[in-house]
């Protein structure tokens, strides 16, 4: 993988560019579709985008201006790689992750339709935090059940948002654990009779 | 398998393809009848619920789902899957156990309730909750049902039916 551009810049100067994307849904779009062909040219990407072609020339660079994209090539056509966001944010005794997930999920939010009802109904702050249960739910460590509880939502809800947010989180987040250890969970388990 | 219980993750699945359909057919031309837990039953169809809940009345009017009564808490042996369950769901999603739900654990429930009952003597049990199946699996082998469930993993049973019709037409 490239190296991260996001991971050098200030981290300020990353929040700023993070938040252009969250509340632009073409830039959200453009910045998923790169990370989905991995390093495409600008042709390349205006196919299966709605926007002119002048309108990608100029989101692109725009993208690469604030580091979310970085041009991995010396010659043209430039092809542009999507740097991995990772920041997490703290405020108010509460912590969110901002990762390419989130980005792509935001990406999906009007052709998706369970995404866009979710963001409707529990803002990006929400889906953030569906993410969180959707890692986990990928790695067997979570379950609809308990994330209803714990978020007061109906488990058909949460069944819902964690099945698309591990249908993403598997393409962007490539090197998740999906095996569970049943030899390690049946010794805590045991552990746990014993106390 | 004689007896085949699913889970809300399975039906969810389907429903959010748009290929229930395609799992209807698949049943009914295995001529078998899935079992739903009560519990899973009401996740399906929440009260006040803003969007569209899977057709799960239609299916069971049309008698390829059948709804299957609470499980019986008081016996031991129902009681026991239950408890190991949660003790796995527990240990896997590292919350105290007292967290987890005796409600929680109504798939293995249901599936000891069928056992001890004499009401089948084999379970498949459709899920993709990999802690709770081996909590059932293993507390139905402490209490004399060695190989009596088996795990079929809820999403890849929904790709290979979506695989095998989809294009079929």
């Amino acid at each position: 993988m490239a190296e991260s551009a996001v991971s050098h810049s200030h981290p300020l100067d990353t929040m700023l560019a993070v938040s252009d994307v969250i509340r632009n849904d073409r830039l959200a779009k453009l910045y998923a579709r790169v990370l989905e062909l991995d390093s495409p040219t600008i042709e390349e990407l205006s196919e299966g985008i709605e926007s002119s072609t002048t309108t990608i020339y100029d989101d692109v660079k725009h993208l690469v201006e604030i580091d979310l994209l970085e041009r991995v090539t010396e010659t043209q056509p430039y092809r542009y790689q999507a740097s991995r966001v990772d920041m997490t944010i703290q405020a108010g005794g509460e912590t969110f992750q901002i990762t390419p997930t989130l980005l792509v999920a935001l990406a999906e939010r009007q052709s998706n339709e369970n995404i866009g009802l979710y963001i409707d109904r529990h803002g990006v702050s929400g889906l953030a935090t569906a993410i969180e249960y959707a890692r986990a739910y990928t790695q067997s460590k979570m379950n609809a059940r308990i994330m209803a509880r714990e978020q007061d939502i109906p488990v058909l809800e949460a069944e819902t948002i964690l099945q698309e947010l591990q249908e993403i989180i598997l393409e962007a987040e490539p090197d998740i654990s999906t095996s569970l250890d049943i030899e390690e969970l049946d010794a805590a388990v045991d552990e746990q009779l014993d106390e | 398998m004689e007896s085949h219980i699913i889970d809300a993750n399975l039906f969810i699945r389907f429903e959010r393809h748009n290929t229930v359909n395609l799992l209807e057919r698949a049943v009914t031309e295995e001529n078998i009848v899935l079992l739903l837990p009560t519990r899973v039953y009401k996740e399906l169809s929440p009260e006040s619920y803003p969007h569209g809940t899977p057709p799960v009345e239609d299916a069971i009017e049309a008698g390829w789902v059948q709804l299957l009564e609470e499980a019986n808490y008081s016996n031991p042996v129902v009681s026991a899957t239950m408890d190991m369950v949660r003790q796995y769901i527990a240990a896997a999603t590292d919350r105290p156990e007292h967290t987890i739900e005796q409600a929680d654990a109504e798939v293995g429930g249901a599936a000891a309730t069928l056992l001890e009952q004499g009401r089948t003597e084999s379970i498949a049990i459709y899920t993709n909750d990999l802690p709770a199946f081996r909590g059932i699996e293993r507390a139905l082998s402490q209490h004399g049902y060695e190989d009596a469930v088996q795990l079929i993993k809820a999403f890849d049973f929904v790709t290979s039916i979506e695989n095998r019709y989809q294009f079929s037409g």
